[in-house]
């Protein structure tokens, strides 16, 4: 089981490492951890892209 | 475990911001707007003196006529328009987290999905709330300053510029203030987590600003010397690194802020090579710092080695790290001409449009060095964990290449086009006379061409003889009211795509966001864990970046690029 406190972890090792400490599997890892992240930051992205083509094309 | 903080923070953000939205909806705090945004306000006052009058002379011819009174609609100014953005903003976010937060204050929460994103929200929203105090003060605020100071002759040049006084480094700054001073609220650790998510998305969009065609159509000697520069910067960083035995995570970074063109890569490579929020700040400082000292002694060095606008252009857009302080340091050694602003500025985009390819070998290079413990084939692991966004970057830099969101050859939105350019732009035939009766002046063949092709079509037809007309504006004695044109005709075929355009209002929202929540995850004690050991690299590669470039550029640069 992780802790959640962000101030603990930045006053232990400097800086929180690799995002929240949530349990395996819970779905905030979407936001957070590595791959899972990164295809949450593509598809925003995309988002984004689609909606200027759409609005400003 | 239940992630959800029960707390009234979110409710009162909420109200704050509605706040705001409604202050600005109902012009209570105009005059405050108007000291913030100066430039804006006065074009805005300009637009309703001319539409007031606009209007009166309607509404006479009318009276005159026995018509009635004719309904004009007030053309937008952009000081409305900011005004109706911050009212929007303020209204639909500050709405929405008033309701979540009012859901989480009477809501008993139970462990599950809902708790994990609803405990999300009210970071996110500080982060937001700060974003606002940011972008829409501080930020215009410290311009507004910068000039003033300027302008009264107490300092020769933009503190503000100088030091990158926007919202990217009063973001991170803002977001270090509050969690050294303050600590993060346990209602709003995660959210604060999420930093590095926006922060991302920014960078594939980042990728929408740049194209191929672009670095194509710039110089040759430009493109080989800057590559040589901006490559052996970066090989030269992640070597000394490796021997100082400085972590990956910072070599990464710094190499991006040193070899390319300071913040906005050292912003882009850092989800690359995962660095810290400590070693973005560290790297960011180092830059600004080498960045401003330069700035000072490059026209020193120029004008004592007598060094030709052309030159120094070469020189400082090469061995400068950061854009501001190369534009600075251009004006600064020749004040009163475009050229060496101009050559500095071609160089300097040259730079970064090395970006794609420095993000990728960073990747490419982080993950080989990150598994290096363990020996495995270098393919398979790419392939695992190459970073995905990376991906995204560059497969949006190239959708930008081939015009999907503007015509392939623009910077940052901005192109160059003739034939768009509208009927009322069109040169007036007092300015094409005053053109006609100026052609005796070009100094030869192209720039009577060029002048001669302006008056003749009222507009500007290509993009090179734009250029040429920029410098024949400025011979001397030559008529104001052809120089005028020159600069009106040029403005005529400059376009600014209206998707980039909105591309580059989300990428500052993002960044904004993303780099706050950086900030608030920066400890004095991560500061002091970054030791001193870039602060080494990054002046030894500096000085040789600089000495090289100085050296490369008296050798190879004369009068032409």
């Amino acid at each position: 089981m992780a802790t959640n406190d962000l101030n603990a972890e930045m006053s232990a090792g400097g800086e929180p490492k690799g995002g929240p400490k949530f349990d395996r599997g819970h779905p905030l890892s979407i936001f957070v951890r590595d791959r899972n992240e990164d295809l949450t930051a593509l598809l925003l992205a995309f988002l984004i892209a689609m909606s200027g083509l759409m609005f400003f094309g | 475990m239940i992630y959800t903080k029960k707390s009234p923070a979110l409710v009162i953000i909420g109200i704050v911001m509605m706040l705001w939205g409604w202050l600005n909806a109902s012009g209570t705090i105009d005059g405050l707007q108007s000291t913030l945004q100066k430039s804006a306000f006065s074009d805005h006052t300009k637009i309703n003196e001319k539409f007031q009058a606009e209007l009166r002379f309607a509404t006479e011819t009318a009276q005159s006529e026995g018509k009635p009174a004719p309904e004009m609609k007030k053309p937008e100014s952009k000081f409305d328009h900011a005004k109706a953005q911050q009212t929007k903003f303020g209204y639909y976010f500050g709405g929405a987290f008033a309701l979540i937060g009012l859901f989480i204050l009477s809501w008993k929460p139970k462990a599950g999905n809902l708790d994990y994103y609803i405990s999300t929200v009210p970071g996110m929203a500080l982060i937001l709330l700060i974003s606002f105090v940011v972008r829409w003060g501080l930020d215009p605020m410290f311009a507004n300053w910068g000039k003033a100071v300027k302008d009264a002759g107490i300092l020769t040049w933009d503190f503000a510029k100088i030091f990158n006084l926007n919202y990217v480094v009063m973001g991170i700054v803002a977001g270090i203030v509050i969690v050294n001073v303050f600590k993060i609220p346990a209602w709003a650790a995660n959210g604060v987590r999420t930093a590095r998510l926006f922060l991302k998305t920014g960078v594939i969009l980042l990728g929408t600003l740049y194209s191929a065609a672009e670095l194509a159509q710039l110089g040759l000697l430009s493109v080989v010397m800057i590559g040589i520069f901006v490559l052996g910067s970066v090989w030269l960083v992640l070597i000394m690194g490796r021997r100082m035995k400085c972590p990956n995570t910072m070599t990464g970074v710094l190499s991006a802020g040193l070899g390319v063109c300071g913040v906005s890569a050292t912003v882009a490579a850092s989800p690359v090579v995962q660095a810290k929020a400590g070693e973005i700040a560290y790297t960011i400082g180092t830059i600004l710092l080498w960045g401003v000292g330069c700035m000072f002694i490059f026209p020193t060095v120029g004008h004592v080695l007598g060094m030709g606008p052309v030159q120094f252009g070469a020189w400082a857009g090469t061995g400068i790290l950061n854009s501001a302080q190369v534009a600075g340091a251009a004006l600064a050694f020749d004040p009163h001409g475009i050229e060496t602003l101009k050559v500095a500025e071609i160089f300097n985009i040259t730079r970064v449009l090395f970006l794609p390819i420095i993000v990728l070998w960073l990747a490419a290079w982080f993950v080989k060095h990150e598994e290096s413990a363990v020996k495995v084939d270098l393919g398979h692991v790419l392939v695992a964990k190459f970073p995905l966004f990376v991906l995204g970057f560059i497969a949006m830099f190239a959708l930008s290449s081939t015009g999907a969101f503007a015509p392939p050859g623009h910077y940052q939105g901005k192109y160059f086009s003739s034939a768009e350019v509208k009927e009322d732009k069109l040169l007036k035939p007092k300015e094409v006379r005053a053109l006609e009766g100026e052609i005796a002046k070009a100094r030869n063949a192209t720039e009577t061409k060029a002048i001669q092709d302006l008056a003749a079509n009222r507009k500007m037809m290509t993009r090179e003889q734009g250029e040429t007309l920029k410098s024949v504006a400025k011979i001397e004695g030559f008529d104001a009211v052809a120089a005028g044109a020159i600069a009106n005709a040029q403005k005529a075929a400059t376009h600014d795509s209206k998707i980039i355009k909105n591309f580059r209002d989300w990428l500052a929202w993002l960044f904004s966001f993303g780099l706050i929540g950086l900030g608030m995850q920066i400890t004095v004690a991560s500061i002091k864990q970054a030791g001193g050991k870039p602060l080494i690299i990054g002046s030894v590669v500096g000085t040789l970046k600089a000495v090289g470039s100085l050296v490369v550029v008296l050798m190879f640069v004369k009068e032409f690029v």
